[in-house]
């Protein structure tokens, strides 16, 4: 899978826990649907390591090395956070496109 | 993206209900310098930022003090339990009373409800981070103010820690601007 596929895997199965999470709010008693929020919990947790440990945080605990990487990269409202450009290609000083040549 | 903690930051145990006092903590949440402005402040500003570095403390402490609110609201809850109609009115709660009963409604002491008003996001990291600044010490002040009327320990000791986030918040802020003036 290539970043942006991985990144876009990640929204899909962070939204469907989203989503099985308030329904079971109100069905706590639905055992087919606490199965399948095992098995999407499962699958985006597995997911997730494999993305932070290629591309970065996604929350700041996720940080792992010499250097805090948290704040790098394009943020999510970016164009290119979205285009999945992500958080390895840029360091410290991350200009979003709307400062560019701006002081 | 966010996702909910189901834990405050600080322990709220507060044994004695009081209704005077509820009625002037509910500042700390919808006044003016209150947690749900500061937190509405910092994450909205961040859009408008220019680095990684002021992004991050402005997400942050914004979300820190999201849960802030959420640990005044829990003062708030626990100053009105088991209150008798005698003691709402004796302690001057009954205009809030009468409108929101015991739930947590964000407003200021003064009745007024919670406003954008009293925050500005204007776009400049320079204009904003000074906001942010005085923000805290705004903050600090209603803290300090609060500390001045209540006697009660229980709720002295979260609004003592609160005082100190909002002191460590201001250092941040102070070398976020740095980056930006050095």
């Amino acid at each position: 899978m290539s970043k942006a596929e991985l990144f876009r895997k990640l929204q899909e199965l962070a939204f469907v826990k989203t989503e099985l999470e308030l329904f079971l709010d109100t069905h706590p008693d639905c055992k087919a649907s606490l199965d399948y929020y095992y098995r999407i919990v499962d699958e985006y947790n597995t997911l997730l390591e494999q993305y932070e440990a290629k591309y970065g945080p996604i929350t700041a605990a996720a940080n792992v090395g010499e250097k805090w990487n948290w704040t790098k990269g394009p943020w999510p409202w970016h164009y290119e956070a979205n285009e999945g450009v992500g958080p390895d290609k840029i360091d410290g000083g991350y200009t979003p496109s709307s400062m560019k040549g701006r002081k | 993206m966010w996702i909910y903690e189901k834990k405050l930051q600080y322990p709220v145990k507060i044994k004695t209900p009081n209704a005077r006092l509820a009625s002037q903590i509910i500042s700390a949440l919808g006044g003016p310098d209150g947690e749900l402005g500061a937190a509405t402040r910092y994450l909205n500003q961040r859009y408008a930022m220019p680095s990684g570095k002021i992004i991050g403390i402005l997400t942050d402490v914004g979300s820190e003090e999201l849960g802030h609110g959420e640990i005044v609201a829990a003062i708030i809850h626990q100053l009105t339990r088991n209150l008798t109609p005698d003691e709402i009115n004796a302690g001057g709660f009954d205009k809030y009373y009468i409108e929101h009963g015991t739930g947590v409604y964000p407003a200021a002491a003064s009745g007024e409800p919670f406003s954008c008003a009293s925050i500005q996001s204007k776009g400049d990291a320079i204009c904003d981070l000074n906001e942010d600044l005085a923000a805290e010490q705004k903050a600090r002040v209603t803290y300090d103010n609060i500390l001045r009327l209540s006697d009660d320990p229980d709720v002295n000791d979260v609004i003592k820690f609160l005082r100190q986030r909002e002191i460590v918040h201001y250092q941040r802020f102070g070398e976020a601007l740095r980056t930006l003036t050095e």
